[in-house]
């Protein structure tokens, strides 16, 4: 009865959420994906969310992972409740508004936009698209580091083990899968950031910010030709890191 | 000299242990897994006070301490073997002493498994040879091998007790037979609070809580002026020399496979009691060994009516 219930509810729940990808390659044909490659501001938005989505995913990944590790070493409750909160009001924020409020910090008259030139830049695009990713990156490893069991790095301390030696040794190997759903979670966010990127970055434009152009200037066809490409290029990434998350089982015992 | 203060809610407890093998003695549920956390380093107490060779401790990280400790329920790191595992811990100190542990402890021959693939006994053993391998001063031994068949724990016992891995061993258990076989000291911990240590050698019980956690049988609760009696104190013939003694028939009747009745009588004594089958109940004449305190007072000899 249980298994009757969940499979044909996940299995609906896997038709509505394929809907929008059977449709987009309804309406895009092999013809229209060719016309799309062959012009030379599509490449270029594509090689523009590649590179920025590469660099923002490193340092999303050199942010969230000593994050993560650090707010699973919180061991009182109620700080762990407010560092969980404080990470869940920037995904509150629509990525508009965030992009709003981050032309502020970034934007041409601010210091930060004179001196490091991020309004408008390559540089402000990653960061935005930093801003967007990073806490979904840091709440799915943070939570799959708080499933791992504890008592393995204690043991591993009272048997003579400093901390490094424990996170090199014991967590960073275990936590792999988490890493894997983490980075999967945040690349997603990456490459469709919108909201923040139309605000701060409008160039150089990566690819969710072309199809809006696209939309505007040559309507939807046009358009969902170039939604299909962002779709090719954004899927090996969370395809490799599927793999990596097949182990989760194995690591938490 | 292991000294250990603490004066918490939970724990307060005061002793001075030398070296050699100790046993840390207590119920279920006293003190003694939160007492070794708090010696290792794992929890964090102001109170606490841990001197090592009159070396304060307490402040020291887990890692920075003289100390290894082998938990009742270990987590081996599920992606490595049990070897490289052990081989970690030793980082490259003597591993002929190792491998000579492994021997002893029968780990040789699941070396090469990973922690998944072997059972709960073999997963504690493995954790032993682990805190072995760290090759510390002070070795804690958390009930290490309470999945471990019998003959094997106390071979492994046996073997801990006479060649002294370490400085100091402190193990825990609830088995009074252990402790009296491995342990030169005792500390006794009920409720998380200790008492000074004490050779068990000769220990009787001083109150009905503390019999019955040494495996004596019998209830005063529920029967009021009896005794509480352990098989061992029950000896065949009699020894008059021996100091408070008593001489007296018993008979033993089979309830079932792992339950009997004994009744004891003297002249000055009648007793009945449940338990386990007890090989020495089986003569006729008898001896009880006389506990030393009141509240083990005799009843007249007179049985119940009925």
């Amino acid at each position: 009865m249980m298994r009757w219930v969940t499979h044909t509810v996940g299995g609906l729940a896997a038709v509505i959420l394929l809907v929008p990808v059977v449709i987009l390659g309804f309406q895009t044909g092999p013809h229209a994906l060719l016309a799309t490659w062959n012009e030379q501001t599509s490449r270029h938005a594509m090689a523009v969310t590649l590179q920025s989505g590469l660099v923002a995913l490193a340092i999303v990944g050199l942010l969230g992972i000593p994050t993560g590790v650090a707010l699973n070493g919180v061991r009182h409750r109620a700080w762990r409740w407010l560092w969980g909160t404080a990470l869940l009001i920037p995904l509150l924020m629509p990525p508009l508004v965030l992009g709003l409020v981050l032309a502020f910090v970034l934007g041409p008259a601010t210091p930060m936009g004179q001196w490091f030139h991020t309004a408008n830049t390559f540089t402000g695009l990653v960061l935005a698209q930093v801003y967007e990713s990073l806490p979904y990156f840091v709440m799915a490893y943070w939570g799959y580091l708080q499933a791992l069991p504890v008592a393995r790095q204690e043991e591993a301390a009272v048997l003579g083990k400093s901390p490094w030696q424990i996170f090199w040794y014991v967590v960073w190997p275990t936590s792999r899968p988490g890493l894997a759903m983490a980075a999967a979670m945040s690349w997603a966010r990456i490459v469709g950031a919108f909201g923040a990127p139309i605000v701060v970055a409008y160039h150089p434009s990566g690819l969710p910010v072309a199809i809006w152009i696209r939309l505007e200037e040559a309507g939807l066809p046009a358009a969902l030709a170039l939604a299909a490409w962002l779709l090719l290029i954004a899927l090996p990434i969370p395809v490799l890191l599927g793999g990596g998350v097949l182990d989760a089982q194995r690591y938490r015992e | 000299m292991l000294s250990v203060t603490a004066n918490n809610g939970h724990l307060h407890v005061k002793f001075e242990l030398p070296a050699g093998m100790h046993a840390l003695f207590g119920a279920s549920g006293a003190g003694k897994t939160s007492l070794f956390r708090l010696i290792a380093g794992l929890d964090r107490d102001d109170t606490a006070r841990v001197l090592w060779s009159e070396t304060p401790i307490h402040q020291l990280p887990p890692h920075r301490r003289p100390i290894a400790l082998a938990p009742q329920r270990p987590h081996l790191v599920p992606h490595r073997t049990v070897r490289e595992q052990v081989k970690w811990i030793a980082s490259g100190r003597d591993s002929d002493a190792l491998v000579r542990w492994a021997r002893a402890l029968s780990v040789e021959w699941f070396w090469s498994r990973h922690p998944s693939r072997i059972s709960g006994g073999e997963l504690q053993r493995a954790s032993l040879l682990r805190a072995l391998a760290a090759d510390r001063p002070v070795l804690l031994l958390d009930e290490p091998l309470s999945q471990v068949d019998r003959p094997l724990r106390h071979l492994i016992m046996a073997t801990l007790k006479e060649l002294l891995p370490s400085d100091l061993i402190l193990f825990t258990t609830h088995d009074w037979e252990e402790t009296e076989a491995f342990a030169e000291q005792v500390v006794w911990i009920t409720d998380g609070r200790s008492r000074p240590p004490a050779s068990p050698v000769g220990l009787l019980p001083d109150s009905p809580p503390t019999a019955r956690l040494m495996g004596y049988i019998g209830s005063i609760a529920a029967h009021p002026g009896h005794w509480l009696i352990h098989p061992r104190l029950i000896r065949p013939g009699s020894f008059p020399d021996e100091g408070p003694v008593i001489a007296g028939q018993l008979t033993a009747a089979r309830l079932s496979p792992t339950l009997h009745q004994y009744r004891f009588e003297s002249d000055a004594v009648w007793l009945q009691w449940t338990g386990p089958p007890a090989p020495r109940a089986a003569g006729s004449a008898v001896t009880l060994i006389r506990p030393p305190r009141a509240e083990f007072s005799l009843v007249p000899a007179t049985p119940p009516q009925g």
